[in-house]
């Protein structure tokens, strides 16, 4: 079969099973299988297969391991719905099933931090859950008969809510506090949400859907001031970050702006690659991230895992090549869509202000990788605990796995995906080595001679919370709205139908209660009785 | 009728002066068996009519709320069971509530239909009486017979105007429908204030509060569904006018949100699934009036799997009491220790009662928002924001039950636990294999009953599956 559709020239193949039909509701199980969704959902397997054998050696002796397996399943299952479907239900499903298994995942460890987070992430998916509802209904309302896949010319607000919810989703600008939150799941969730599959299903929705946005033009210029901005700010707040996990995930939302920039600029080829390039690099370096707090006894203060990284060395060594291929470093997997996608930056017409925030970002990148790797290794001060004894060899083995495809050999895929123009050989540099020497130039000048960081001021605070988007949910939710809920139900529920009916009732129940209560005691439904016998009896008598 | 009313007054009085406990059964069994040969017998000779099937019938919504009360009723004997063993007053009263909710569910008239709705009102407050723990029970149970009698009472001299308005008391293809407008207003509010719509609602958490677990487990599950039985039919004799239907579904989209602001602010484990009962059913009514076909089927469906899920949850506050011995959620915690298989119940019925897509809840939320929508583009705001207050609100119990790590007592009462599986696996099951068998139910069920209903066949869901490969060639 394979080699008949290899022979046919298939692009895409549709799976159609049609499940149930209310009069002309029809729900229907569409499968798409394309290069983008073939691609990705290769790339999310491989990621999960080597996540679940690192969680093995991360929480094989936990009591809910087995949960926690079956957990990961479900988790990567709804992705794969997600991402192969094309019937809109469907698509609900995964992208519901993403929301609420990552909320049970991030509560895992149980405790009123981890609560808190989780309540965050799962609050912003489920705003995100309600727009993706809102576009069912919508649809529905447009197009009673189904929605035909091809048809482009949607009404305006459904691609404005389905804006909306792939925002939330891939955390852009107004709804990112709950990404650096979710880093309070266990790592090797950590690995998986922040590559490829929660994250990355809004950016994949877009992919998608690209021809739907490219009508809206200012909705796509929208976007991408929002991606920008996005990317910008994480960038910035992981410069004043001492948290080695939070940092990364700072990193990832840094990436999803970039991508969605790409997107929205028109090379969707190159932000698709990206996406799957990003996913691998950045699962590389949470699991080495992850072995290296693990090894630390959980600490994920970068100032108490000093040089531990010089302890585990293979660990160490693939984060290496995992910041290099983040930093889009020559010859290594991010170079190649990184770099083509900066320097279509340069041909498109953007203004220079987008350029040059671009090119800031690619600083900030530099800087926070250095300090990752700085924390980890190159700090004078030693290690005060000592380290804990691997379990098992094999987890981290498994790593170099992902390690190599997503370094060396997966460079392969991009002709698969676009086999046409790889390279565009830019007449002065190729951007990427240049921005390479100078940022390291300028961090180093930095860094020797001036410490960035001033722990404890109203700055770090606003880049900790990012922006005071933290904040802005929760203390926002806990003081206006809640003072908000109390006058609502003290006017509504007990207001002013409880002033009319209850205060009669009320009163006149309570007398009739204590008759009641007379009649149901035992002792008094004894006298009762003989009052009404006695009653009788003189009824009889006269 | 003579001879039976005089047999029914010496039995009673046999019933009170002797306590006889034997005696008292056999009197039982006697009244019972003369109130079924009443109701079913009796009935239809009295009003005078020529065949049964106008004074019952089955139509969907009936048949499947009946079924729902059977099914409650045997779960219910089957995880009380030792409960039940040791009184005879728990099965005799649940006998008595089966036939009232029975005779609502096929009752094809208004007069039975207003007579056994009124009735469904003693069971209940009985219940209370009798296996309440609190002092207060009675005062509230005065208030919850006033409250819903202010509101029914109407309807017993509106009996007389549907009368000489269609000269039958059918509620079955009406020769012509009411719609003035207050009369319908009076209607509404007999039914409403027991199915409870907000604004009617202040008896039902009290009476939450105050029965025992079976009791609102059948209130919940059960009891509630008598009021929407009775729009449902009610639907077919009134023709609500244009001004009024826009009043009442804005006031019923605004109750939904407020209702569920106020939902969030429950600290009491069983007010709050109360009161989330009561945002339900609100957000229900507005699917009656809205008269499409998609919003009808829609109503039979949600209902059943309102009267499904409730009862589970307020399973879980009763074993959420035994263990901790409060219902304030604040104390009860840490329950996730207990059991792997417990705490996956509890994701469960979370997951169902947000819901979520593998749920067939989530399937027909979807399409009420569907049918809700076609009225107006407002409703937008409002499902925003109850999507996402019921979010708010199941996190407000979910997070107590579920998570806190900090004391790990150890419980003497897995018994409770077991029950519980019992109990939440039962309930559960039936709504998976309730989703998966209507329709042949449906199909058959029509089939045999053709001639007593006003609805077609052919438009109703048919299962099938068929696989097929579309191959697009690439131009």
């Amino acid at each position: 079969m394979f080699l008949w559709l290899w022979f046919n020239q298939v692009n895409h193949l549709v799976i159609f099973a049609k499940i149930l039909r209310a009069h002309n509701l029809d729900l229907n199980l569409r499968l798409l299988l394309d290069v983008k969704s073939c691609g990705f959902s290769f790339v999310v397997c491989l990621i999960t297969s080597v996540v679940v054998v690192f969680s093995n050696y991360y929480i094989g002796e936990y009591y809910k391991g087995s949960v926690f397996m079956s957990l990961i399943r479900l988790f990567v299952l709804s992705i794969l719905f997600l991402i192969n479907t094309s019937d809109i239900f469907f698509l609900i499903l995964g992208w519901d099933g993403l929301g609420l298994i990552s909320f049970i995942l991030v509560l895992y460890y149980q405790n009123h931090v981890r609560t808190f987070s989780a309540v965050i992430t799962f609050l912003v998916n489920r705003f995100g859950d309600c727009f993706m509802l809102l576009r069912i209904i919508y649809l529905y309302l447009c197009y009673p008969f189904g929605y035909p896949f091809s048809v482009l010319e949607v009404p305006l607000i459904i691609s404005v809510i389905l804006v909306v919810g792939a925002i939330t989703k891939s955390a852009l600008f107004p709804f990112s506090s709950w990404l650096p939150a979710a880093i309070a799941a266990p790592t090797p969730i950590s690995s998986l949400v922040h590559s490829s599959t929660l994250v990355t299903a809004g950016l994949y929705i877009f992919i998608r859907f690209y021809a739907v946005f490219s009508l809206e033009l200012w909705l796509g210029y929208v976007i991408i001031n929002v991606g920008l901005f996005t990317s910008f700010y994480a960038g910035l707040s992981a410069l004043f970050e001492v948290d080695l996990k939070k940092i990364v995930a700072l990193s990832t939302l840094r990436h999803l702006g970039f991508i969605c920039l790409a997107i929205f600029r028109g090379s969707i080829t190159l932000a698709y690659l990206h996406l799957l390039s990003h996913a691998l690099f950045k699962s590389l370096l949470f699991m080495s991230v992850g072995e290296l707090i693990f090894t630390g006894y959980h600490y994920q203060d970068s100032r108490y895992l000093t040089r531990v990284g010089l302890q585990i060395k293979h660990s160490s060594l693939f984060m290496l090549f995992a910041l290099f291929s983040l930093l889009g470093f020559p010859f290594v997997r991010g170079f190649y869509s990184k770099d083509l996608i900066l320097e279509i930056f340069i041909y498109s017409s953007f203004s220079w202000f987008i350029y040059l925030i671009v090119i800031f970002n690619l600083f900030f990148t530099y800087y926070y990788s250095l300090k990752i790797y700085q924390a980890v290794v190159m700090y004078s001060n030693t290690y005060p605990f000592g380290i804990m004894a691997p379990r098992n060899m094999f987890g981290p083995v498994m790593i170099v796995l992902i390690g190599l495809l997503g370094v060396v050999f997966i460079n392969c895929f991009m002709w698969f995906v676009n086999p046409v123009s790889i390279f565009i050989i830019f007449p002065i540099f190729k951007m990427v080595p240049f921005v390479v020497i100078s940022a390291i130039l300028l961090i180093f000048f930095v860094k020797f001679s001036i410490v960035i960081p001033i722990y404890n001021s109203w700055c770090t605070e606003f880049f900790n919370t990012i922006l005071f988007l933290t904040p802005l949910i929760t203390h926002l939710n806990s003081h206006f709205f809640l003072r908000a809920r109390n006058s609502l139900t003290k006017t509504f529920e007990s207001g002013f139908i409880r002033a009319v009916l209850d205060t009669n009732l009320v009163s006149y129940s309570s007398y009739v209660s204590n008759l009641v209560w007379l009649t149901f005691t035992r002792v008094n439904f004894n006298i009762v009785l003989v009052l009404s016998t006695r009653l009788f009896l003189l009824l009889l008598v006269i | 009728m003579l001879f039976i009313s005089i047999l029914l007054f010496f039995s009673s009085l046999l019933f009170i002066f002797f306590n006889n406990i034997l005696l008292r059964r056999f009197v039982v069994r006697l009244l019972t068996i003369f109130a079924a040969y009443y109701v079913i017998i009796l009935f239809p000779r009295i009003i005078n009519f020529s065949s049964f099937a106008s004074v019952f019938c089955i139509d969907r919504m009936g048949f499947w709320l009946f079924f729902i009360t059977c099914f409650l009723i045997l779960s219910l004997v089957h995880v009380f069971q030792r409960r039940v063993r040791n009184s005879f007053s728990i099965i005799f009263i649940l006998f008595v509530l089966f036939v009232v909710c029975a005779v609502v569910f096929f009752s094809s008239q208004f007069f039975i239909l207003y007579v056994f709705y009124e009735a469904s009102l003693l069971p209940i407050s009985y219940i209370i009486l009798k296996w309440g723990v609190y002092v207060e029970r009675a005062k509230r149970v005065i208030y919850i017979i006033i409250f819903t009698t202010v509101f029914t009472f109407p309807m017993l001299s509106l009996l007389s105007y549907i009368y000489w308005q269609n000269y039958t008391f059918l509620l079955v293809l009406p020769s012509e429908f009411i719609s003035s407008r207050w009369i319908v207003l009076l209607l509404l509010g007999g039914f409403m204030v027991k199915f409870p719509v907000y604004g009617l609602h202040y008896w039902l958490p009290q009476a939450h509060v105050e029965a025992p677990t079976f009791g609102s487990i059948v209130l919940a599950g059960v009891l509630l569904k008598l009021g929407g039985f009775g729009l449902w039919r009610l639907n077919n004799l009134i023709l609500i006018p244009d001004s009024s239907l826009n009043w009442l579904l804005s006031y019923l989209l605004l109750a939904i949100v407020l209702s569920s602001i106020v939902t969030c602010m429950q600290l009491d484990f069983k007010r709050l699934v109360a009161y989330s009962s009561v945002v339900h059913i609100t957000s229900l009514a507005v699917v009656v009036f809205l008269r499409g076909i998609l919003s009808i089927k829609i109503y039979v469906i949600v209902i059943i799997f309102h009267g499904i899920l409730s009862p589970a949850i307020f399973y879980l506050v009763n074993v959420c009491y035994t263990i901790s011995k409060s219902r304030v959620l604040f104390i009860v915690k840490n329950l996730l220790a207990s059991s792997l298989f417990f705490s996956f119940t509890v994701c469960l019925l979370f997951a169902i009662s947000i819901p979520t897509p593998p749920f067939p809840q989530f399937l027909f939320e979807v399409f009420y928002f569907m049918s809700i929508q076609s009225w107006s583009f407002v409703v937008a705001i409002v499902l925003v924001s109850y999507t996402f207050l019921r979010l708010i609100y199941n996190l407000n119990w979910f997070l107590p039950v579920f998570i806190n790590p900090m004391s790990a007592t150890s419980y003497s009462s897995l018994k409770i636990i077991d029950m519980w599986l019992i109990g939440v696996y039962f309930i559960y099951s039936m709504s998976i294999y309730l989703f998966l068998i209507r329709v042949y139910v449906f199909y058959y069920f029509f089939l045999l009953s053709l001639s007593c209903f006003t609805y077609s066949i052919k438009t109703y869901a048919t299962f099938y599956i068929y696989v097929f490969v579309v191959v697009i060639q690439s131009s």
